[in-house]
């Protein structure tokens, strides 16, 4: 195969197990028996994947995250919507970053 | 658990236009970030070696933000196409759990329906999915909606990202690396259990951090931490 043709075939061959992980978990749970334990850990499923995915940014990323997560939470929690929590968090980042 | 109560009289699921609009509404955040890194990794493709094409092609058909970023850590010319795509498969395995919890929200519906959901499924639309039917949303085309819009933002981003190549300064001037965890932070705080209820987060954050430390690179510190986290919680008992 030319080059060009080996790229289009790494393309597809990624695009091709990526899709098999988006819907392997859905046939997955097919075969695992619903309720008891199962349902209560899928319940946890959703928090503890977004815990895992923060958490080494969180303590690895030095202050930006970190400064960034605090900041999305407490603007969130006054009552702003998605869109200005993550924007305007991201700006006291960029903000500090112009002035430090 | 008031999730388990409720979810025995909860009204049936449905696949509506309207629930399409209002995830991509709701995500329409996540679309501008999804422009902002489509933008990064259309520059990295560039120099890298990728035509427009080849870029904008990556972008549609994987769809997955950070494996493509990895593909292009370890691109060669020509591609290993075997290499990459194990690679994607390790980085992208945390999709599998992620469609598990989606599986009782889709498992009614037709597999075309189900299987749009989950074609179009990424970490964040579906980690706001999830906050979303927490607060009573029943409408499964709401990942649909919300996926289809981050894609848009992904593809367009990657061909801006390409074409405009060097002439963009640092994209961290703008805090384009931090609106990931703002995001995150966010639905987390919708998810929020209280703190009697918290060991299954502490449990996930521990594994994930250990994970992170000591297993190779890519994303298995979220399967990893997710799954502990999950089981921590299966093994406390209903109050």
């Amino acid at each position: 195969m030319s080059d060009d043709a080996l790229v289009w075939a790494a393309v597809l061959a990624m695009a091709f197990v990526t899709w098999l992980t988006r819907i392997g978990g859905f046939w997955l749970m097919r075969v695992v028996p619903d309720g008891g334990f199962i349902r209560r850990a899928l319940d946890h499923l959703p928090g503890a994947l977004v815990v895992a995915i923060l958490s080494p940014i969180a303590l690895e990323g030095g202050w930006a995250p970190t400064v960034c997560i605090a900041a999305a939470v407490l603007i969130g929690r006054a009552g702003a919507s998605a869109l200005v929590a993550v924007f305007g968090s991201v700006g006291v980042v960029a903000l500090i970053r112009l002035v430090v | 658990m008031e999730h388990s109560s409720a979810k025995s009289n909860a009204p049936a699921v449905t696949f509506t236009l309207a629930g399409a609009r209002r995830g991509a509404i709701v995500c329409l955040p996540l679309a501008l970030a999804s422009i902002a890194f489509g933008l990064g990794f259309g520059i990295l493709a560039r120099d890298t070696g990728l035509g427009l094409a080849q870029a904008l092609g990556m972008s549609a058909f994987v769809f997955a933000g950070a494996s493509q970023m990895v593909a292009m850590d370890v691109w060669t010319v020509p591609p290993a196409v075997l290499g990459l795509a194990v690679a994607a498969f390790a980085i992208n395995i945390r999709h599998v759990v992620m469609g598990a919890a989606l599986r009782p929200w889709l498992r009614d519906l037709p597999l075309l329906q189900s299987h749009a959901a989950l074609t179009l499924m990424t970490d964040a639309n579906w980690a706001q999915a999830m906050a979303d039917r927490r607060k009573g949303e029943r409408d499964a085309a709401f990942i649909v909606g919300s996926g289809a819009i981050m894609w848009v933002g992904w593809v367009f981003g990657t061909g801006v990202g390409h074409l405009a190549g060097g002439v963009i300064g640092d994209p961290k001037a703008f805090g384009i690396d931090v609106i990931v965890p703002a995001f995150f932070a966010l639905t987390l705080s919708s998810l929020w259990p209280g703190v009697r209820r918290l060991h299954p987060w502490v449990a996930a954050a521990v594994a994930a951090v250990l994970a992170h430390e000591l297993l190779p690179s890519g994303a298995w510190h979220v399967v990893v931490g997710g799954l502990v986290g999950a089981a921590v919680g299966g093994m406390m008992r209903e109050d």
